[in-house]
């Protein structure tokens, strides 16, 4: 549930800005939601010694499904579909119905209508503060209003410029996630 | 009207207002409201937790077909709600309670664990699996952990918050709130839940849901729907709609009431007393209703109600009799009031709590206003032209009542009893959708609504363990999924330390932390440890599962099903049953009770009032209108009702015609106008009592008995056996003892007895006259000894008697006429001619005992020509014919009476006249034990007046020397 919740996070962080941000922020968003993408992940929970570091790809086609893989040091994927969500591990496949998931069923629906072209799908989700630099690249800090989601992250920023390129998620308790995107050629 | 009198009508039903308001603020007591409260209180029967569980919750569902537009609408909608009056809103959960959940967890993580996580604890594989697949989380997943891995460093948490249920009862939290779907329209839920003190109070929720209403209008947009529904709604509805309806009918009906007042009265001035009656009846109820129950169902004001119209009958039947009717009326007052009472007396030992309190409203109301009649009300002025006491007939009553109970037995036998609660209860339209669309959407419908509840001695602990003993299924929402039973985590938390023994320390390298928090010992939940979003699992001390129907052989102890419409339904068939036993015991008991006070009358006066019953059954079966329990209550109120009428009508003749007119249109208006109240209960009770009323006063019409003589007011036959008795066995010493005593006695309390004799000599002579009677008809032993006063006349009348001449005696009232058979001159036979009905205790005693060898008396019913003839023949046959010449029917003649005048009856006169025998005046006057003086005087027969003059004459010398046996105790003397 939480998976889903942040994977939603991640797009809707930068959509639910996409009312008062630039255009060009907006246009890389979008584009992040219908691209295929290589990310590395660097984490650090709070009090741990070292930072934990995971690679994989993420693959969107918007109205159809979101693939998010592991690659290393673990191999798993987890796909929203348009009406289940299906884990894939050492473990086996699992599939859960959208009906049993309903954040991700809200999720889905937020941001197939942004990607659709509704720049208020996302409105009221976070507090926001976008600074764009002189070579366009755009940063864009939020903060979430909902006290659940502020459990699990305190602050999310997204950077980029014709294209997301970071994510940082940080934690109340001083834990920080950095993932790196690096946008592949779609596969048709 | 004395200044006592006056200053007591103010004074009681003031001192009355200042109880109740006193007994009001001192005891708090409560008023219920609630369907369950009219049908029992019993926790065996619905548990408080589960008739608690939703009396003040209020589900709004906000819906549209844009789920966007309903989301906004009720937002809107959430902003504008009194929040003063709720105890909560419910609408959006905006993470505290995922707060506390995330706290609980931490506080208590050791044995919270998915039930998934559970069982891969319990092997070596499967906790190694565990292992891996919190590195995959805390690797792999964008997502941050709930707690940090140094806390949980195999994810047992995130495991267990994410096995709890997302949905509830078919609704889903969506961003926060709560939706679900059907037919393309999207639904939000809103519980409003109102403070506990809100739901007694019905005011306050009427003016909440009229709050609420001025709220929706306001928030409703074109393309959104809101319905509304729950108990406090309901009830709020339910007492609005009753409460506009009581007030617009007590306001026609007190109309009603002072109209025909003014009409029945011709004046203003009896509407003061009217009114104080009124109240004084309600304040006296209320009263003892609050004094004797804490809680008290609003219900029973309702029924209470109903003393009004029985009451104002006692203002009719006081003010319009005939000032001399006065202990009459005060007696039939007196039979009315007891016989009503009986009939409530079984209401009392319901098991209803609200018909034992109207049994102690109505009952209490009524003595009050009895007493306040019979005490504060003035002594009407004499009024002869109402003591008319000829009995009321009406054409054909006969075949119109066989007509009318022929017809009510066919209608009564398609009469059927319903146990159905929506028979007395019918929710508005409104309220009854939106509680259907609520139970659609939640995967409820009538017979899968129920509650599971576990009760147990007030451990948590225990009623956990009781709940997970269940085996429900893991989609049943319900406390033990979130806080397991303590067995179960101390199970978990072993394997958890076999987890940590086995993988900890990897784990800690793997996910670079320097040292990982050991998990505390679980300990038993307590009370307190329950979060605030899990408080709708528990009501009471009990926990409470919405569930399906379980079969009750498979339930452990302590946990019950409750289907609540079975419930009901069961509840109120057993109560049916109940009452429907309670009213014949009613019948029964009030039956012996005019067994007592009316004797062979009985069956004659509780007909009336059966016969309503039945009628109003026919009519019940005839409409197709299902018996409830409120129509058996009305049937108390019917049974005591139609006896009033019987005993006025029967025993108060055409006088009573008048006030018992007025007292049915009062009741039928009263009464009447409730059928046209919507609350099914009160509809019950005005339909019964506005068919059974009329029904029952045609009916009392149609068996009005004949008359009873006035001469015989309280004689007994029984007490005639008794006194006969004690002659037999004791003598006459003995009984003119017991007769004299029975004589003072009934001078010294009986004050009609004292206005018509002011000394005890009178009344004491009058019963040893009629011990002297039974003596002479039973021609037994100790006879009295009469002498004459040895004038000519007296010898003459001895001579006469003798030679068999047939003599015609014109006795008097004064002293015992009968005794001058005793005077031992020969065997001649005395005859006399009393009217059978009206002298029939003593005829039918006389009949019985009496030797007839030397007294005849000739039962008639009227004096009419074979009666005539007979005299006729007996006295030529030279018998003695005695007639009484002071007292008898028709044409009077008044003659000079000493000083006064005296009414005598000229027929008897004329009739001795007629025969051509010697006429002679007797009077046996007493002289003291056995001894009797017999005055005789012979009376000219050549012209009438002379005859009457010389009568008279005799009479008052005679009466002047022995004025206490001149037993005459008509009005005027």
């Amino acid at each position: 549930m939480k998976r889903i919740w942040f994977i939603g996070a991640v797009f809707a962080c930068g959509c639910a800005a996409a009312a008062e941000i630039p255009d060009s922020c907006v246009c890389a968003l979008r584009r992040a939601l219908d691209s295929r993408a290589v990310w590395t992940m660097e984490r650090r929970f709070a009090g741990s010694v070292r930072t934990l570091s995971t690679t994989g790809t993420v693959e969107c086609v918007i109205g159809n499904r979101i693939e998010w893989k592991v690659l290393h040091p673990f191999v798993s994927s987890v796909s929203m579909t348009t009406n289940a969500m299906v884990f894939l591990d050492e473990d086996g496949e699992r599939v859960k119905n959208l009906d049993d998931l309903p954040y991700y069923r809200e999720i889905r629906k937020r941001t197939d209508s942004f990607a659709r072209g509704n720049a208020d799908a996302f409105d009221g989700l976070f507090e926001m503060n976008v600074d764009i630099r002189p070579d366009g690249v755009w940063s864009l800090e939020m903060k979430p209003e909902n006290r659940a989601m502020r459990r699990l992250f305190s602050s999310a920023t997204l950077e980029g410029n014709a294209k997301l390129e970071s994510a940082v998620f940080k934690t109340k308790d001083g834990g920080i996630s950095v993932i790196q995107f690096k946008e592949l050629p779609r596969v048709r | 009207m004395s200044v006592r009198r006056i200053f007591a009508a103010f004074a009681v039903p003031v001192a009355l207002a200042v109880v109740c308001a006193s007994v009001f603020f001192c005891r708090s007591v409560r008023f219920k409201t609630s369907l369950y409260d009219i049908v029992g209180t019993s926790a065996e029967t619905v548990p408080e937790a589960v008739r608690e569980h939703s009396s003040c919750l209020v589900p709004i569902m906000v819906s549209s077909v844009d789920a966007a537009a309903a989301r906004a609408a009720a937002d809107d909608l959430v902003r504008r709600l009194p929040v003063n009056e709720c105890a909560s809103i419910r609408y959006r959960f905006d993470g505290s309670a995922f707060s506390t959940l995330l706290e609980l967890c931490r506080e208590h993580r050791a044995g919270l664990v998915s039930p998934h996580d559970e069982r891969l604890l319990e092997t070596a594989e499967g906790r190694r699996k565990i292992a891996r697949a919190a590195l995959r989380r805390y690797y792999a997943s964008p997502v941050p952990p709930l707690l940090s891995p140094e806390e949980d460093p195999f994810c047992l948490t995130d495991g267990f918050v994410k096995s709890l249920p997302v949905s509830y009862s078919g609704w889903t939290q969506l961003d926060g709130v709560l939706t679900a779907s059907r037919d393309g329209v999207f639904y939000i839920l809103i519980i409003v839940e109102l403070k506990r003190e809100m739901a007694d109070d019905p005011d306050a929720l009427i003016a909440f849901k009229e709050r609420l209403d001025e709220i929706f209008a306001e928030a409703r947009k074109p393309s959104v729907s809101i319905n509304v529904c729950g108990v406090p709604l309901h009830t709020a509805f339910t007492a609005g709609r009753c409460k506009t309806e009581i007030n617009w009918l007590t306001l026609i009906s007190t109309l009603f009431i002072v109209l025909l007042s003014t009409v029945v009265f011709r004046s203003f001035k009896w509407l003061p007393l009217l009114a104080g009656l009124l109240g004084v009846a309600a304040l006296a109820g209320a009263a003892a209703s609050l004094i004797l129950f804490s809680t008290v169902h609003v219900m029973t004001f309702v029924f209470g109600t109903t003393v009004l119209g029985l009451v104002v009958d006692y203002s009719f039947h006081w003010l319009l009799q005939d000032g001399a009717e006065c202990a009459k009326t005060r007696r039939n007052l007196i039979i009315s009031f007891v016989t009503t009472e009986i009939s409530l007396l079984p209401l009392l030992l319901s098991s209803l709590p609200v018909l034992r309190q109207s049994a102690v409203f109505l009952g209490t109301g009524l003595a009050a206003a009895l007493a306040y009649v019979l005490v504060c009300y003035p002594r009407p002025s004499r009024c002869d032209h109402m003591s008319d006491s000829r009995p009321v007939r009406i054409p054909l009553a006969v075949p119109a009542l066989a007509a009318l109970i022929l017809i009510s037995v066919f209608g009564a036998c398609r009469a059927r009893f319903a146990t159905d609660p929506a028979a007395i209860y019918r929710p508005s339209a409104e309220l009854a959708e939106s509680e259907k669309i609520l139970a659609e959407l939640s995967g409820l419908n009538d017979e899968s609504c129920g509650f599971l509840v576990i009760s147990g001695d007030g451990s948590l602990e225990n009623l956990l363990e009781r709940e997970s003993s269940l085996g429900l299924s893991d989609a049943v929402p319900r406390l033990s999924g979130f806080l397991p039973a303590f067995e179960r985590r101390m199970k978990n938390y072993e394997n958890i330390v076999r987890l940590y023994a086995e993988h900890g320390d990897r784990q800690r390298e793997n996910l670079g932390v320097g040292s990982l928090v050991t998990h505390p010992s679980p300990r038993p939940w307590q009370w307190n440890d329950v979060p605030a979003f899990a408080s709708a699992f528990i009501s009471g001390d009990n926990l409470l599962i919405p569930s399906a129907p379980a079969p009750e052989a498979e339930l452990p102890e302590g946990v019950r099903f409750y289907h609540l419409k079975s419930i009901l339904a069961g509840m109120l068939s057993e109560l049916a049953d109940e009452t429907g036993v309670r009213l014949v015991i009613s019948m029964a008991v009030m039956f012996l009770a005019l067994l007592v006070l009316c004797r062979c009358r009985a069956i004659r006066v509780i007909f009336p009032s059966l016969a309503a019953l039945l009628a109003v059954l026919g009519v019940l079966g005839f409409a197709e209108e299902n018996v409830t329990l409120f129509h058996l209550l009305a049937s108390f109120i019917l049974l005591g009702t139609g006896v009033d009428y019987t005993v006025f009508l029967h025993n108060g003749g055409r006088a009573a015609l008048k006030p018992a007119i007025c007292s049915l249109l009062t009741s039928v208006v009263g009464f009447g106008a409730l059928s046209f109240v919507s609350f099914p209960a009160v509809n019950a009770f005005g339909s019964v009592l506005a068919v059974g009323l009329p029904v029952a006063f045609f009916c009392a019409l149609a068996t009005v008995p004949d008359p009873e003589p006035a001469t015989e007011h309280g004689a007994s036959p029984i007490g005639l056996e008794v006194l006969f008795a004690v002659y037999r066995i004791f003598g006459l010493m003995v009984l003119h003892a017991f007769a004299g005593c029975f004589g003072f006695f009934m001078w010294l309390f009986s004050r009609d007895v004292r206005r018509a004799s002011p000394s005890p000599r009178k009344v004491i002579a009058f019963t040893h006259s009629l011990a002297d009677k039974l003596v002479v008809m039973a021609n037994g032993s100790n006879m009295p000894v009469v002498e004459t006063d040895g004038s000519s006349d007296a010898r003459r009348f001895i001579d006469d008697v003798a030679a068999k001449r047939g003599v015609f005696v014109l006795s008097s009232h004064c002293g015992t006429v009968e005794v001058l058979s005793a005077l031992g001159t020969c065997d001649v036979a005395f005859h006399a001619w009393m009217e059978f009905e009206r002298t029939s205790v003593f005829n039918r005693f006389y009949l019985r005992h009496a030797k007839r060898e030397k007294v005849t008396i000739h039962p008639i019913s009227s004096f009419g020509p074979e009666t005539v003839f007979t005299a006729g023949d007996l006295i030529d046959a030279g018998d003695c014919l005695v007639m009484a010449g002071d007292r008898g029917a028709g044409r009077k003649r008044k003659v000079r009476f000493g000083s006064g005048e005296i009414e005598l009856s000229e027929g008897a006169f004329r009739f001795a006249r007629a025969l051509g025998h010697p006429v002679y005046f007797a009077a046996c006057v007493s002289e003291g034990g056995r001894r009797y003086r017999a005055v005789i005087r012979r009376l000219p027969t050549e012209n009438l007046d002379v005859m009457i003059k010389v009568y008279a004459d005799v009479l008052y010398g005679v009466v002047s020397a022995y004025p206490h046996q001149w037993f005459k105790w008509e009005r005027g003397r």
